[in-house]
């Protein structure tokens, strides 16, 4: 399988504080990769560059071989841990707002999940309720046919149900070509979906092994060995 | 990519313009009844003091107007751009500058259909939509009888006005765009709009000190003299004087115009750090 996205010493400061070290890392096609590491290891970090909202000090990130720009905008679709829709707008209106700015949305995808979910595409994204607003988020990112889909946090401060749908719709929505990067505090309800895992501590990577590798390996669960890992 | 980019700015703001715009008309339209209906009594102090109150009332609704028009620009720039929609815009499949260009020329077309409703108003007011052509006409003859032809004076400082239009919202834009970038160590959160204020302070103050290098340029290097009074002048000395000085000043904000779009741009696109 070829790589969907490769970091060449990536490198990241914000003022004196560095985040990224010299990350190097290389996500195949087709894999769902689980980014896993502390609070401030740089997960987010990495996850805003690869998406184009941040720029590295140094180093290279390659998507689909191009350097971050419009041309890797296209393929990847990136699903940020805030709320990031106009309040006022009402969710056809995203719907339509997407379909306007990228090619490989599906409306009809979009308005079939939330049909699933009895959610009205006429309600105003203000109206719907945290769970249902980071659901919204979700159905838009993933009826998009990325290459690479970002998606930080995608389950942080949601019901334990509602988790398992926004499961159930990263499995059934991305093709099989694409690649899947969640990065999350949550290892032992996405540990069951995930191909790969990345740990990611005080801005290097220390760990990149597929989930079977570290079961057979290891001995463990990917949720034990990170508290292994990571144990303060 | 831009136009999209105009149209869903546009859109997004028409929810807050378009009622205002109507809220206008209809004074206007009362204040036109009311008018209408004073006639009838023109001994009556109520009435007049009613429609003088709402022709005040009229005027004071125009210039709200024109303030909540910079106002809300000025804040959607903040808000799509740098705040939280800033995740969807930054991964849009666009570049930085058609970002920018976007929010600059969607709060243009505000400004200019600003000037149309007012233009609507005042006619609907005085029930004549040719006002605007007799009032230049008339100052164009109280100026010929003094001898001045202010013609060219006047396109001069409408053009003049429209470039500090523009201006002003790139500087707005780059004082946001600016302290919202930087990166300031402290310990706890560093309020980004209160940066921003003080990067619209300091930009101001160049504009301040650009503009008087560009009196020192009319005066040591074009040779246009500000001692002379007026009266001393010849028509043509006067015409010159004063097309001398804002077309100097016009070209100084163009220049600044250019330089706040440039450092709006390069920080979204090299510093931008969204929270």
């Amino acid at each position: 399988m070829s790589d969907i996205a490769v970091c060449k010493d990536l490198k990241k400061s914000y003022g004196r504080k560095s985040v990224l070290k010299g990350l190097n890392l290389s996500i195949e096609s087709g894999k769902i990769i689980g980014l896993l590491g502390p609070n401030g290891s740089g997960k987010t970090t990495l996850i805003k560059l690869m998406s184009g909202i941040l720029r590295a000090n140094d180093g290279e990130i390659l998507i689909g071989g191009n350097p971050v720009g419009i041309e890797t905008k296209k393929i990847v679709s990136y699903l940020p841990e805030r709320p990031y829709f106009s309040a006022s707008m009402k969710i056809d209106e995203v719907i339509n707002f997407f379909d306007d700015f990228y090619e490989d949305f599906e409306k009809e995808t979009a308005y079939g999940m939330l049909e699933k979910l009895n959610i009205s595409p006429a309600a105003r994204i203000r109206t719907l309720s945290k769970g249902n607003r980071e659901k919204v988020q979700l159905i838009l990112v993933m009826s998009r046919k990325a290459k690479l889909y970002l998606l930080d946090e995608p389950m942080g401060g949601i019901d334990p149900a509602a988790r398992d749908y926004i499961l159930k719709t990263i499995l059934t929505n991305y093709s099989e070509d694409s690649s899947v990067i969640i990065s999350t505090h949550l290892i032992s309800d996405v540990e069951n979906v995930l191909d790969d895992v990345i740990f990611i501590k005080d801005g290097e990577m220390v760990l990149h092994k597929s989930v079977d590798d570290i079961r057979m390996e290891e001995k463990k669960s990917v949720d034990a060995l990170f508290r292994e890992v990571f144990a303060c | 990519m831009l136009a999209k980019l105009i149209k869903y700015d546009m859109k997004s703001q028409s929810k807050i313009f378009v009622p205002m715009y109507i809220f206008d008309l209809i004074l206007a339209v009362f204040g036109l009844i009311l008018s209408k209906i004073s006639h009838f009594y023109p001994k009556s102090y109520i009435f007049s003091g009613i429609n003088q109150l709402f022709f005040a009332v009229l005027i004071l609704g125009l210039v709200i107007t024109a303030v909540v028009t910079l106002i809300l620009t000025v804040m959607r720039y903040r808000t799509n751009l740098l705040r939280d929609e800033g995740y969807l815009m930054h991964t849009l499949p666009v570049k930085v500058s058609q970002l920018y260009f976007s929010k600059l020329i969607s709060s243009v077309l505000w400004f200019i259909i600003d000037a149309a409703v007012v233009y609507i108003v005042v006619a609907i007011r005085l029930l004549d939509f040719t006002w605007i052509a007799k009032f230049i006409s008339e100052l164009l003859k109280e100026s010929g009888n003094q001898g001045i032809d202010v013609t060219v004076i006047l396109v001069s400082m409408i053009f003049y006005m429209m470039v500090a239009l523009v201006v002003s919202l790139t500087q707005f834009f780059a004082a946001l765009s600016t302290g919202y970038s930087l990166n300031i160590r402290r310990e706890g959160s560093v309020n980004k709009d209160l940066l921003s204020i003080i990067v619209y302070i300091l930009s101001y103050i160049l504009i301040q000190i650009m503009s008087m290098a560009g009196i020192a340029v009319d005066v040591f290097i074009k040779g246009i003299n500000v001692n002379k009074a007026a009266s001393a002048m010849s028509n043509t000395e006067v015409v010159s004087t004063v097309t001398g000085i804002i077309s100097t000043q016009t070209v100084i904000l163009i220049l600044l115009g250019i330089f706040f779009a440039a450092v709006s741009i390069m920080r979204m696109k090299k510093h931008l750090n969204l929270e």
